[in-house]
């Protein structure tokens, strides 16, 4: 059961603190947040769809399919995510925008939603036909679900009530994970060797291993990789500096029109 | 044109990697060939080889992995870890 937990709350807590910290953003610009329910929703069948069609999908492009789409997913996702920050950042931006925003957020929760929960789905596929296995697994993930609902819960409550500071430190969180998917959405394509994969530039495991409870929180919280290589050091790095220049950029108008 | 990549097979049946424990040569491009032959999907992951990838029922699946330096790099199926363990000892 402790294994249908793990794996559950790593697919989960992603989701759920993406979630959480669109959810920050919607109260802070006033974007109705009834897109919460559908777009959730839209994700589940999503994953439903996904989950059913993967083995064909893995054998398209020579077997290259699962990559390519999980890799056009998690792409898709940290360019989304770097937008809505975009328009954010940008000050008399946010109030014309607010449709539009709510779009942004629809399609972000839905392709995360798909993505995690096809795993999950098949997680809990494979399980069904092992005797006794399945209802260990199906409490394990519902427990799993609910841990990690719960920390983007307490996430939400928290950097909702400590105003601006809250909103940065989602902006901050949401740049790293867009930054984590960007760096393994990269990852998806050296494993099936579209992109030369290469020696890693270091090893942190001594530090912090990918093992630990530790190390699966920082990978969903900030794409924490032990052993990255060159092309993800890389790739991560510029996903953190474009918003670092956008947010100079945009305390430099935001003075301007004091 | 990309060279020939060192191919190594592996079967997953009734949740066990066969072989479970796999020599190759260090500084080489690998491609694992992995045939799942249990009727259910498997996820093969690793965390030291930054690899995860499902692989349905009956279904084979390639990855790439390398070069690698002189060590071990544990893999896993993450649905089953109790039995699917392997190891691939770089030389």
């Amino acid at each position: 059961m402790l294994d249908a937990v793990i794996i559950v709350l790593r697919e989960t807590l992603e989701v759920s603190l993406i979630v959480a910290f669109l959810f920050v953003y919607s109260n802070h610009f006033s974007v109705n947040k009834k897109w919460m329910f559908s777009a959730l929703s839209v994700g589940i069948l999503s994953a439903v769809i996904v989950s059913s069609q993967l083995p064909d999908i893995s054998d398209f492009f020579d077997g290259r399919g699962q990559e390519l789409l999980f890799f056009g997913v998690l792409i898709s996702l940290s360019i989304l995510i770097q937008f809505v920050n975009f328009i954010i950042l940008i000050p008399n931006q946010v109030k014309s925008s607010a449709s539009f925003l709510r779009g942004l957020f629809f399609i972000i929760i839905v392709l995360a939603t798909s993505l995690e929960g096809a795993e999950i789905i098949i997680f809990l596929q494979s399980s069904l036909s092992v005797e006794n296995k399945f209802y260990s697994h199906l409490m394990g993930s519902f427990l799993g679900l609910g841990i990690g609902v719960s920390v983007g819960a307490v996430a939400y409550y928290l950097f909702s009530q400590i105003g601006r500071v809250g909103l940065i430190v989602c902006l901050v969180f949401l740049v790293m994970i867009s930054a984590g998917m960007a760096s393994q959405a990269i990852s998806y394509l050296m494993q099936v060797d579209l992109i030369e994969s290469s020696y890693p530039v270091w090893n942190s495991n001594w530090l912090v291993s990918e093992h630990s409870v530790i190390g699966q929180l920082l990978y969903a919280l900030i794409g924490y990789e032990a052993t990255p290589t060159l092309v993800q050091v890389v790739v991560y790095g510029g996903f953190l500096f474009f918003p670092m220049m956008l947010t100079l950029y945009a305390m430099k108008i935001d003075r301007r029109n004091l | 044109m990309k060279a020939e990549r060192l191919t190594i097979e592996i079967e997953i049946k009734n949740h066990l990697f066969i072989p479970d424990k796999i020599e190759v040569p260090a500084d080489t491009k690998i491609k694992l060939v992995i045939y799942n032959r249990d009727p259910t999907s498997e996820e093969f992951e690793s965390y030291e080889l930054n690899r995860e990838k499902v692989i349905s029922g009956n279904r084979k699946a390639n990855i790439f992995i390398g070069p690698l330096a002189v060590g071990e790099y544990p893999f896993f199926g993450e649905f089953n870890q109790k039995t699917a363990q392997g190891l691939i000892i770089a030389k």
